[in-house]
């Protein structure tokens, strides 16, 4: 009989002990447990990435009894397109008559990051790990959009390959979240890829590709090679009814 | 790159064998190992990694919490452009912290909008407007014309004069600078006419460093923002070279996600009118639009 001992650092004998939140049902989207995976969502201007992200948020850091996961989130906003005035109407959508306590109970449960550059960006993300330390209810972090500096890096000597690019960056992320088994989300335009094609990134679980026809929205979900597709609208509300298509 | 210096690394000889280690940069700090970098500073590994903690909790962006930041921004609310049906379009006006893009071919009045919307934000709510002009054809004779036209008098005409702070830059270095020096204004409103003249230049230029000068300036511009400053940009459309003959901005994909707003100018011929249309907008429908007309007294 042979016996192991397995060592384990400091910090993931808290992780063990602590209890983080745990996202599920996020969206229809993503209906299981998403711990520590890398979900992509890919499309172009104007194609519903930055609400669903809203939506999402929305649907973390409100209340269980309210129908929410009661979970921080971090949102990391590299093109400056986030709308917290959005955020408020989609949580008072969800939350019928919310008071101010309510919304204000709420969005203290968002931390936002505000970044111009790359090489901030990376000591950011050192940050996190700082603050996901003493932050044991942060359950998500998003990164909106991962390609936001890619011109000015590219010219002052860093990675040309679009794909490879991205996969630093989040590769770098994931490094520094590793031990808290977080769900990472990562936004990307459609042009900002160099192999157009079916097949994840070596970093991405699950992609979801975001498709606008007239006035028509989709979304495709894609892990382990099977895609779904659901349409949805989106009005003033925010977005609503994922259908499943055949 | 965020370089080590003196207050972050406190010794000015550890400083010198971490250059010498050929570790510049706070990233290249972070990443080397605790152990390795005892060697190097002659430090115990309690002071690594404070001194790692300090560093990445001063170079990182601050974390922001969600309520501190709605309870900024229900404050601001839109500036009135003070031409109705535009207003009308935009739902209300120029939202603060938004970057509002006027695209269409040359001569649709892309400049003569601008100029209207400046006269009348000044008019109206008293404030200093910045103009950043690229193409050296600011015209105070034609803002005089416009301003004699709604019956002002000269006292009232030099007035609105003053508040407007005209930048002429000629190339994109110019801009960046210029754009750096706004950082310290309260709120701004910022008119640029025009950015493709400045990105012109660049293009065909092997490496696409015209890309990384825009992509530079949309991250001044993202700062701005958060800063409150509302900014309006023209951008001029060209024809396509396929058979529909459609117009497309000057400035193309990467530049299409930076603007909140998009607004499309068409000039309608021989009527001195033009119709604006929403091409991209977080809020408003796409293809809501509206007519204007050009004359003597500015765009109405």
């Amino acid at each position: 009989m042979e016996f192991k001992s397995q060592a384990e650092s400091g910090l993931q004998l808290l992780e063990r002990l602590v209890a983080r939140p745990i996202i599920k049902d996020l969206t229809p989207l993503l209906p299981d447990e998403l711990t520590s995976e890398t979900i992509e969502i890919i499309g172009n201007a104007s194609t519903g990435k930055t609400l669903f992200l809203i939506e999402c948020i929305a649907k973390c850091i409100i209340p269980q009894n309210a129908c929410g996961l009661d979970t921080g989130v971090v949102y990391i906003d590299l093109d400056g397109q986030f709308n917290i005035i959005k955020l408020v109407k989609i949580i008072k959508r969800i939350i019928k008559n919310a008071d101010d306590n309510l919304v204000k109970a709420c969005l203290n449960k968002l931390t936002l990051i505000n970044c111009y550059d790359s090489p901030t960006l990376y000591v950011t993300f050192q940050r996190l790990k700082l603050f996901l330390t003493e932050q044991s209810q942060v359950g998500l972090v998003i990164l909106d959009s991962v390609s936001a500096n890619y011109w000015q890096d590219s010219v002052s000597g860093g990675e040309k390959y679009m794909d490879t690019y991205v996969e630093k960056i989040i590769s770098s992320l994931k490094l520094c979240l590793e031990d808290f088994k977080v769900p990472i989300m990562f936004t990307r335009q459609s042009y900002f890829q160099s192999k157009q094609g079916d097949s994840l990134l070596d970093c991405v679980n699950r992609r979801i590709l975001f498709k606008r026809l007239g006035s028509d929205f989709f979304a495709t979900v894609t892990r382990r090679n099977v895609n779904l597709c659901y349409k949805f609208n989106i009005n003033e509300l925010g977005i609503s009814e994922f259908n499943l298509q055949g | 790159m965020i370089r080590l210096n003196v207050p972050l690394v406190p010794d000015k000889n550890v400083l010198n064998n971490l250059f010498e280690k050929n570790i510049c940069t706070v990233n290249d700090f972070l990443q080397k190992k605790t152990s390795n970098l005892q060697s190097v500073c002659n430090l115990q590994c309690k002071e690594i990694t404070k001194l790692k903690d300090s560093m990445t909790v001063e170079c990182s962006s601050p974390l922001i919490n969600g309520y501190t930041l709605y309870l900024s921004k229900t404050l601001s609310t839109f500036i009135q452009t003070g031409i109705l049906k535009l207003d009308k379009l935009l739902d209300g006006g120029l939202f603060v912290g938004n970057i509002y893009e006027l695209c269409g071919p040359s001569a649709c009045g892309k400049t003569q909008l601008c100029i209207s919307i400046l006269l009348n934000i000044i008019i109206t709510t008293k404030k200093d407007i910045v103009y950043i002009d690229t193409k050296n054809k600011f015209s105070v004779k034609r803002i005089k014309q416009m301003l004699k036209n709604k019956n002002m008098t000269n006292n009232e005409i030099n007035d609105i004069l003053k508040k407007i702070h005209v930048y002429s830059v000629i190339d994109i270095y110019n801009l960046i600078t210029c754009l750096h020096g706004l950082k310290q204004k309260l709120d701004p409103i910022i008119i640029i006419d025009s950015l493709p003249a400045l990105y012109l230049s660049f293009i065909g230029i092997y490496k696409n460093d015209g890309l990384c000068y825009i992509n530079h300036i949309s991250s001044v511009l993202k700062y701005l923002c958060n800063k409150n400053a509302t900014i309006l940009i023209t951008n001029l459309a060209v024809k396509n070279c396929d058979f529909i003959n459609n117009f497309k901005p000057a400035i193309g994909k990467y530049w299409f996600h930076i603007p909140n707003t998009r607004l499309m100018i068409t000039s309608i011929i021989n009527q001195q009118q033009m119709c604006i249309n929403i091409s991209k907008s977080a809020y408003i429908p796409l293809d809501y639009k509206c007519i204007l007309s050009i004359n003597d007294h500015g765009v109405s």
